[in-house]
């Protein structure tokens, strides 16, 4: 499992490591043939991240790097092609999922953008690094261009540019990986679930159960995780208080009186339910180191959300439109003299806002109060934020690169250097430092 | 798994009480009240159990017993059918009780 954020910090630590020193045998050629391929990615992405992508000075500067011929016998710079391969996998995630890119606010996708721009100044600052003293070359004027159109992007401290988008994953949609089981019951809760047909007593009350589990898995790794301090300690226990919380509300849910039901079959839900309590109490979990558990545990928690939700949703529609059974005693079969226990019992439709309909439903929608809630905190506990104070220059802090504030910028930077002379390092408060 | 069609009315009706003690031990295992991890995880397999038995209408029994009571209850009467009996049912039934009882809920 890679999630955007994953790969924005290994994005960052290779394009901050194209640039800590000189490296007199990097050829500028091989440079901007690796750069063909990042440009191409890096305006995916970009553009997928755009409400406006037509009208951006950017995107036609990296359209113009794209469509540089490279003979097939030259071989790209090897960083630079890692940077372009890092690039393209996260396009590849932003450009899967355009319904939570959609969803997304303005702001979260621009904060992406200005990840993405981060690394592509690094980039461009390496190669003109590496253009100084080189032969002209027309292409360096472009990547020139480059550099100041993601300038601004880069200067923005990490801290500000976190996005929720970061939380996208590129899961392995297979029942034998804990991430990839609940993505696929995700998928199954929204067929049975929506289908009054197919949706059972069994299937709603085994949704809750397996809803607990996850909840008490996630809360018990927590505060493993803040024991041997893993993440953040404080938030980490909070994330799993909250998590506790929630086990214990669905769990409630889950125990509905053997007094009311719903039947019908419901197989599909069962083995996919099945599927994630084994990969989350067995080895598809155990076997992963804790760090990897937490980060797992994180896309686990967030993708059941929407089952609470869709679980809620539905229990409170069935009660409220008779959707539910209850037992009753039919009064002709209870003999004077027979104990009630001794009396077999009917099953009628339950009554609209039945009182015990109410209390299922009011009982999900605090339980899916506290998943939210849960999700959230994992969230802010397991996501990385560059907070750790501020360098004055351009640093890689917490695996993203980080640029000075503007108030450290050094107050007498130097002239503009044209694009085959100009050094990068020369630029205010410009140094990454990996 | 089985079906109310593949059932003749006695053995119908054999399985639904059967059905409702299992049901019973799933309520006693999910509102335990230690809350502990492991009746979580036997309540879920109860409900498995549960599913095991298709669409067949369960009894409602209104008897408080134990999990295990329950449970034991539920091999007595499905015994009295034994040869309808899926054996994923026996399987899974047996092996919930070993385990309910194993822990004496």
């Amino acid at each position: 499992m890679a999630s955007v954020d994953d790969l924005l910090r290994a994005l960052h630590r290779q394009a901050a490591a194209l640039r800590p020193s000189a490296q007199p045998d990097r050829r500028l050629q091989a440079h901007l043939d690796g750069w063909v391929p990042l440009a191409d990615h890096a305006r995916r992405v970009l553009e997928a991240l755009d409400a406006r992508p037509e009208d951006h000075d950017l995107y036609r500067l990296l359209r113009t790097v794209a469509r540089r011929a490279v003979p097939a016998q030259r071989r790209p710079d090897p960083g630079v092609a890692r940077v372009a391969l890092i690039t393209g996998a996260l396009s590849d995630v932003i450009l899967s999922s355009p319904a939570v890119v959609g969803a997304a606010s303005q702001a979260q996708r621009s904060r992406l953008q200005a990840s993405v721009q981060a690394a592509l100044y690094a980039t461009a600052t390496s190669t003109l690094d590496v253009a100084r003293g080189a032969p002209p070359d027309p292409a360096v004027r472009t990547i020139n261009k480059i550099a100041d159109e993601t300038e601004l992007a880069a200067r923005i401290p990490p801290r500000a540019r976190a996005s929720t988008l970061e939380r996208l994953t590129v899961t392995r949609l297979t029942p034998d990986t804990a991430d990839g089981a609940v993505q696929l019951w995700a998928g199954v809760v929204e067929r049975v679930f929506s289908n009054p047909q197919l949706v059972t007593g069994v299937a709603l009350q085994d949704a809750a159960a397996t809803l607990a589990v996850v909840s008490h898995v996630a809360a018990e790794t927590l505060r493993e995780a803040a024991h041997r301090r893993i993440i953040d300690p404080d938030q980490a226990r909070h994330a799993a208080d909250l998590a506790g919380e929630a086990s214990t509300r669905w769990r409630a849910v889950a125990t509905w009186p053997s007094e009311i039901q719903r039947g019908g079959r419901a197989y599909e839900h069962h083995d996919a339910v099945r599927a994630v309590r084994d990969a989350l109490t067995g080895p598809p979990l155990a076997r992963l180191p804790l760090r990897q558990r937490v980060r797992t545990l994180r896309v686990v928690l967030t993708t059941a959300a929407p089952i609470g939700e869709r679980q809620a949703e539905t229990v409170a529609t069935l009660a409220s439109r008779g959707g539910l059974w209850i037992a009753h005693e039919r009064p002709n079969l209870r003999p004077p003299g027979v104990q009630r226990r001794h009396v077999k019992l009917d099953w009628e439709t339950m009554d609209a806002f039945h009182p015990a309909g109410r209390l299922l439903a009011s009982q999900a929608n605090a339980a899916q109060q506290a998943l939210v809630a849960a999700a959230d905190a994992i969230n802010q506990a397991v996501l990385p934020e560059a907070s750790r104070g501020s360098d004055s220059r351009i640093a890689l802090v917490d695996d993203h690169i980080t640029v000075g504030r503007w108030e450290t910028i050094d107050p007498a930077p130097r002239a503009r250097p044209t694009e085959c002379d100009r050094r990068p390092a020369a630029r205010p408060g410009l140094d990454v430092r990996p | 798994m089985i079906s109310d069609d593949d059932l003749d009315e006695a053995s119908a009706q054999v399985f639904s009480e059967a059905l409702g003690h299992i049901r019973n031990a799933t309520a006693v295992l999910l509102g335990d009240e230690d809350q502990s991890f492991e009746t979580l995880l036997l309540g879920a397999a109860a409900l498995d159990l549960q599913g095991l038995f298709g669409d067949l209408w369960p009894a409602h029994i209104d008897e408080e017993r134990t999990a295990a009571g329950s449970l034991a209850e539920a091999e007595r009467i499905l015994d009295q059918v034994i040869d309808d009996v899926p054996l994923a049912i026996w399987a899974a039934l047996r092996s919930l009780h070993q385990r309910v009882s194993d822990g004496q809920r």
